[in-house]
């Protein structure tokens, strides 16, 4: 067992990797819940790979109908039941990167944690539930589809790449669904369900040696095949957009706006990453956030009634996002432009961002959920917990943060406009 | 955690002292009787209030001075619960122990009092800017809910059961109430509704709560005696045979809403039972009796919610589904609850949800906004603390369960019809 310490933070993460299943812990014996979470590394982009010289291609929402299906322990039986036996909470997401099952309990959390593991990686599936599945899970979607910043989220992404398929939605369309076979699932469960590619994250009251003792006992009764050498199809995306401007029509009042800048990951070769995670969020916040310029006029001129920022980081491709509901598309376009064009910081509003966001990473400790998801994160994409986020904000000079905004390509823009039918 | 209040002359401070967190908690709420024709108002003022200040004029400002405070956050929210109006200011920052600043509680103290009690307001009119923002926000959230199924379902729904009852009435306002006010009659509105309102501080988090109350006291200068009677309750009427409604939608599955009353509720069932019986039937997840009947043993949907609004003695079922199982999810309501009458479910089947009852207590306990929202309503009607909550739900008999089911009366049926286009086309 490993300690991880959070520095500056006075926290501490407990890791170990047991039969191949990295383990993830953070205690705190001040509350009363735990949440665990088993998050296995595949998603809905995952939809072509090789496994043992053979090439596969799987229609699109197979990542989320197998997370339905998974729930199932018999054709008539599904995990829930047992988890209610204890009052606990049971369920899972399905993102475009991996898959989440988790369980959030106050009581018996070794019981809730192995049957956790039990369920996740031990299948039963059959065409029964299959089609029994199939139809909630167009349902689902149809529901999906009837909410309008659905089809903008994903339009969006369609005018952005090309070949990443980010294009596609989580669930899939509904066609898609009603083409995936039992055969398409076990071969998907069979191929990424293994405990070398997930990872377990558990936060709350509960006792290190306990849980890790838990999992090793756990997975020493199951007979867990080798992990097959499989190799996900890498998709070379052009650097430009797909499509610079886009508008769709929908059931919305005002128009939305989608407005995305795609940034190269190869623009930022001598850099870290995660340091260009920090300084990247630190630039959108500082010039698209509640403290710019930009958004005081934009309100003070009735301009907008709504405007956020965010960040992505996704394969090779860095993602500034802006997303408005305005009512004067085209001046409101031209402004966020002329806003991408002249990225600013200051030394004083570093110096506040800097100090406000290691705040809120003090505030992370406070709620169980909050830490998961940030262990989640940092081991998904960096296959370890980040312990030195404080540190890297603390040295981060004006300098750096101006380096960052010379090797923004700020004219790589996609528009995604949703307009009200009766315009 | 240790339960105090401090009982001032015009407001009193109910505080939860706790090592637990990292943060403190705090919200000044506002609490009256509902006049229909001030609910847009509240809810303009709370918003007015919270987006800057005499001090901080802009937006940026405040936005600036929160950063400044170690990143603390405040927002305001106007709710509507039965017959009761709330205003609240709800204000969240870093425990002082973290900080190397001495000041750091005063200034924080001194900053969320300066936002309520010095609005940036001349001439006894709101700042017009501030105001056209505010404004502009509100009437665009106004027309958005005909954007969301479910909301514009629900709305639809309670206007078509009593147009007049304050239950269909919506919390901000309508566009016409909106267009009515003026920065002039807003601040008019703000002397009348802070001075006559009730007021209530409540704080949780490891502070010394004696010198948090002599903070508020230098900084807050609420001085109007306040002794009138709030009702809690709203009785919607009951009809002898279901109204039966419906209308088109732009939407690609047809929403359905099914109310009921609560009739002749006692207090027990109302604050106690009615948390078991709902589990029962609808909010329990995938075991309730609703999400059994239309998901798991007929497809017809992906989720089946109850929204229970005790306060407003109703229950309201939603399901958004395909138009041509609108019948057959009706009947399977109707059984649903007759079941619940006959007492079809066993007492396993109670043991089970009453665990995920204590569950969902012990939850609040880990979270300070869920510890204050129970604070408030245990302070203002006298409902459970979580901790005796979980008491009383576990002797909940089946026969009480019965009892209740039996007090549910069926309202009304609405559905808002599908359109069967798409319901976004492409047109580049």
């Amino acid at each position: 067992m490993q300690e991880i310490e959070i520095k500056g933070l006075k926290e501490v993460i407990y890791y170990d990797v047991i039969e191949g299943l990295p383990v993830y812990i953070w205690k705190n014996e001040k509350v009363k819940g735990m949440i665990s979470s088993l998050n296995v590394r595949y998603g809905s982009i995952h939809q072509e790979f090789r496994v043992n010289g053979k090439n596969y291609k799987v229609p699109s929402g197979i990542a989320h109908f197998l997370e339905h299906l998974n729930f199932y322990e018999s054709d008539t039986t599904t995990a829930t039941g047992y988890f209610s036996e204890y009052g606990s909470e049971v369920n899972a997401y399905t993102t475009f990167e991996y898959t989440s099952y988790y369980v959030y309990t106050t009581n018996h959390y070794l019981e809730n944690l192995n049957h956790l593991i039990d369920f996740v990686l031990t299948p039963h599936f059959s065409k029964k539930i299959v089609n029994k599945e199939r139809s909630i899970i167009i349902e689902e979607t149809r529901a999906d589809e009837d909410m309008p910043e659905s089809n903008l989220y994903y339009t969006h992404y369609q005018d952005l790449f090309h070949k990443y398929k980010y294009r596609h939605q989580i669930t899939g369309l509904v066609e898609d669904i009603k083409n995936i076979t039992l055969e398409d699932i076990e071969l998907v469960y069979q191929t990424f369900y293994h405990p070398s590619n997930m990872f377990l994250v558990v936060c709350g009251n509960v006792n290190q040696h306990e849980v890790f003792k838990l999992v090793q006992d756990n997975l020493n009764k199951k007979d867990i095949l080798p992990s097959p050498i499989v190799k996900l199809k890498k998709y070379k995306e052009p650097a430009r957009v797909h499509t610079k401007y886009e508008e769709i029509v929908g059931n919305v009042e005002n128009p939305k706006v989608k407005i995305s800048l795609k940034i190269p990951l190869n623009n930022f070769k001598n850099w870290d990453e995660i340091t260009l995670r920090l300084i990247t969020s630190l630039i959108v916040i500082s010039n698209f956030g509640p403290t710019s310029d930009l958004k005081e006029y934009l309100m003070e001129e009735e301009l907008i009634s709504y405007m956020s920022a965010s960040r992505s980081f996704i394969e090779d491709y860095i993602l500034i996002t802006i997303t408005l509901e305005t009512k004067y598309v085209s001046e409101v376009i031209d402004k966020i432009k002329e806003s991408f064009q002249n990225l600013t910081m200051t030394e004083s509003n570093l110096e506040r961002k800097i100090k406000s966001t290691i705040a809120t990473l003090v505030l992370y400790y406070d709620d169980i959920n909050d830490v998961n998801e940030t262990i989640l994160t940092d081991v998904l994409y960096f296959h370890k917990v980040i312990d030195n986020v404080k540190e890297i904000l603390n040295a981060i000079k004006l300098e750096d943060v101006q380096k960052v905004i010379q090797a923004i390509d700020t004219e790589n823009l996609a528009i995604t406009v949703l307009k009200p039918k009766s315009e | 955690m240790e339960y105090k209040k401090f009982e001032l002359e015009t407001y009193n401070i109910y505080t939860i002292k706790t090592d637990k967190f990292k943060n403190c908690h705090m919200e000044i709420v506002y609490y009256d009787n509902v006049q229909k024709e001030s609910l847009a108002k509240v809810n303009f003022l709370t918003s007015i209030l919270c987006h800057s200040s005499k001090n901080y004029p802009k937006r940026k400002d405040l936005v600036i001075k929160l950063e400044e405070l170690y990143q603390a956050s405040l927002y305001g929210v106007t709710s509507k619960v039965g017959n009761m109006i709330f205003s609240n200011f709800i204000y969240d920052f870093l425990n002082p122990e973290y900080i190397d600043d001495t000041k750091y509680l005063d200034n924080v103290i001194k900053f969320i009092f300066e936002v309520i009690e010095n609005p940036n307001v001349t001439n006894e009119e709101f700042d017009l800017r501030t105001f056209k923002i505010i404004k502009k926000r509100i009437l665009d959230e106004i027309a958005s809910v005909k954007e969301n199924p479910r909301s514009l379902a629900f709305k639809e729904a309670l206007q078509k059961m009593d147009s007049e009852s304050i239950t269909a009435y919506p919390v901000i306002g309508t566009k016409e109430d909106v267009d009515y006010i003026t920065p002039e009659s807003l601040y008019k509105f703000y002397q009348e509704f802070y001075q006559n309102s009730m007021c209530n501080i409540y704080i949780i988090g490891n502070l010394d709560m004696d010198k948090m109350v002599n903070l508020i006291k230098e900084n807050f200068h609420n001085r109007c005696l306040k002794n009138h009677k709030v009702d809690f309750y709203i009785k919607n009427k009951e009809r002898k045979k279901a109204l039966v409604t419906q209308d088109n939608g732009p939407f690609l599955q047809a929403n359905l809403v099914v109310g009921y009353n609560l009739v002749n509720l006692t207090e027990k069932e109302r604050h106690i039972t009615l948390n078991l019986f709902n589990e029962i039937l609808g909010t329990g997840g995938l075991n309730s009796k609703l999400c059994k009947a239309l998901r798991e043993d007929n497809q017809l949907c992906y989720s089946v919610s109850l929204s229970s609004f005790k306060y407003d003695n109703l229950e309201v079922i939603h399901v958004s589904l395909e138009e041509e199982n609108v019948e057959l999810a009706i009947k399977l309501i109707k059984k649903c609850l007759k079941d619940m009458t006959l007492g079809k479910f066993d007492d396993e089947e109670i043991a089970k949800f009453k665990k995920q009852l204590t569950m969902y207590a012990d939850v609040i306990l880990d979270n300070q906004s869920s510890l204050t929202n129970n604070y408030v309503f245990n302070s203002i009607v006298g409902t459970p603390k979580v901790e005796d909550l979980k008491t009383e739900i576990n002797k909940i008999t089946k026969e009480e369960l019965i009892k209740l089911a039996k007090k549910l009366k069926l309202n009304f049926i609405y559905e808002l019809k599908s359109e069967e286009s798409n319901t976004c086309k492409k047109s580049k």
